[in-house]
């Protein structure tokens, strides 16, 4: 580019005599030969020039040859071996090293793509991991669930064991109350139907309160009796379990760590009362676990996830290491390279 | 000789195998190093200093033409003193005389009448006076070319330019040496005068 350039700048006169010292070297092509010769043949001065030039160059090429004053070998002992310099040699090798590893990084990048564009999208083996976490996960809820569900239960029985002995008792009370009463006042006074018998024995916990004036249309007998409370202690537990999986989603990782800890679990407790409309309900603890802190003392945060969090994954591994490889070869051969020697 | 064992040899520490290249190029070098710098002294110690970077450095060459990365070498070589000493290259003519004696082709002149013999000296003497008066680079192209003979590839390679510009620069030289002769031809023998 220089040469063409340095040509746009000459005088015709450089040029000609750039020319004419060209063809004296044979270093014009055939056609610039054959087209100079045809100048040459017509122009006398161009060939005085010529001849001129030829004496200079016969005149140079004459220049004695200097004889070698003395032998310029070096001195073994002086110099002997060279600095040992095997990183030079290592050059070629450096660079394959760094166009092998700048491929093999951009691969390691292009692989998630190529696997989320094709057919089977997706890791199927990620896939069946979430499956089973989830399977896994509502197994222990609907274990919880139950847990909870028989320990209210449990709780239940005794209290409705003992609420069924105290109607017994009552229901014999009142039987022998309505004796005398019908001894008293046989005519004027109602029959107390089974269902307003028993309506009255709900209430009769708490005699001294007047009756409801709806009647409950459910028929109870002991045994409803004794599954009344149960049921309802199934409702309120079963509410009380939804509410408590609702609002402490990991109640297994808290149970479980509750177990680790040795920390008893919170029994539920169930009480019966009595509404303003005479309805019976239950009361106490809802039926969960109750959430202990943990060993460290800080309080057990909610989580969506049940299983930690997973660290980086061998692609993102080997991409780093790549990375890492891939800056050192070019440090590496930057500083192989070296200038140009001899310098210009 | 085989010059790319020698210098593989060399490039792992052989001093001696280095020793027979510098044996077989060495008046090559102190021949370009003489026309550049003038005189014999500065020539040699530019020789040596050039073979001794060159032996320093052999593990930088990494194959070609050995010859040319030697003669850049003594180029190089020969500009840093030239540039050290600021001065232009003088001739004497006692060391043209002396080289003029001591040359094998001169001896073989030497059986010609001493009156060629005397002519001969004063060309000789024209054209290195002629020769130092030129610009550095425009006397390292004509040496090389005119002088050694190399072709103007191997001229761009030794000193590290482009062809254009040795076709440039030899063309320039040979004009500048053409001008100078013409200068001085009365004092040249008939034969010689360029006109």
């Amino acid at each position: 580019m220089f040469d063409f350039l340095r040509n746009l700048t000459q005088s015709a006169e450089v040029k000609r005599q750039e020319r004419l010292s060209a063809y004296l070297d044979d270093a014009l092509t055939s056609g610039q030969r054959s087209r100079f010769e045809e100048k040459l043949a017509a122009d006398a001065a161009l060939r005085q020039d010529l001849r001129q030039m030829q004496a200079v160059k016969r005149s140079l090429g004459e220049l004695p040859r200097a004889r070698v004053p003395r032998a310029f070998t070096l001195d073994p002992a002086k110099y002997g071996r060279p600095a040992p310099q095997p990183a030079m040699q290592l050059y070629p090798v450096v660079r394959v090293a760094t166009a092998l590893t700048a491929i093999m990084l951009i691969v390691s990048f292009l692989v998630p793509f190529i696997q989320d564009i094709g057919p089977g999208a997706g890791s199927a083996a990620d896939e069946a991991v979430a499956m089973e976490r989830a399977v896994e996960i509502t197994r222990v809820v609907t274990e919880t669930q139950a847990e909870e569900m028989e320990f209210a239960a449990e709780e239940a029985a005794p209290v409705a064991a003992e609420m069924v002995v105290e109607a017994e008792v009552v229901v014999e009370e009142a039987a022998e109350a309505e004796a005398v009463e019908e001894a008293e006042e046989p005519a004027a006074e109602e029959e107390l139907q089974p269902a307003e018998a028993e309506q009255a024995f709900e209430a009769s916990p708490w005699v001294a309160y007047p009756a409801p004036p709806q009647p409950t249309p459910a028929p109870l007998g002991t045994a409803g009796l004794a599954q009344a409370p149960l049921e309802a202690d199934e409702t309120t537990a079963t509410r009380a379990a939804a509410a408590a999986t609702a609002t402490h989603p990991a109640s297994l990782a808290v149970e479980e760590s509750a177990g680790e800890a040795g920390q008893p679990l919170a029994r539920p407790t169930v009480d019966l009362a009595l509404g303003d409309d005479g309805q019976a309900f239950a009361t106490g603890t809802p039926a969960g676990p109750k959430i202990p802190e943990s060993r460290a003392g800080e309080p057990v945060t909610e989580t969506s996830e049940v299983a930690p969090a997973a660290g980086p994954s061998t692609a993102q591994v080997l991409q780093i290491v790549l990375g890492l490889v891939l800056v050192a070869l070019i440090l590496a051969t930057w500083l192989l390279r070296g200038r140009q020697w001899p310098p210009t | 000789m085989d010059e790319p064992a020698l210098i593989k040899q060399a490039q792992r520490g052989d001093v001696s195998a280095y020793n027979t290249l510098v044996l077989h190029y060495q008046a090559i070098v102190y021949n370009v190093a003489y026309r550049i710098m003038g005189e014999p002294g500065s020539a040699a110690d530019a020789s040596q200093e050039a073979f001794i970077s060159a032996y320093k450095n052999l593990r930088r060459f990494r194959g070609g033409n050995f010859k040319a990365w030697l003669l850049r070498i003594v180029t190089n070589a020969c500009y840093d003193e030239l540039r050290r000493r600021k001065r232009r290259p003088q001739s004497s003519l006692d060391a043209i005389q002396e080289s003029y004696e001591s040359s094998p082709l001169l001896v073989s002149e030497r059986t010609v009448g001493p009156e060629e013999h005397q002519s001969k000296v004063e060309l000789v003497q024209a054209v290195e006076r002629c020769l130092d008066d030129l610009p550095d680079e425009q006397r390292t192209a004509a040496v090389l070319c005119d002088v050694e003979g190399y072709a103007y590839d191997e001229i761009a390679q030794i000193m590290a330019t482009t062809v254009g510009t040795v076709k440039s620069r030899i063309s320039r030289a040979r004009a500048k040496l053409r001008d100078c002769l013409q200068g001085m031809a009365e004092l040249l023998p008939l034969e010689y005068r360029l006109d």
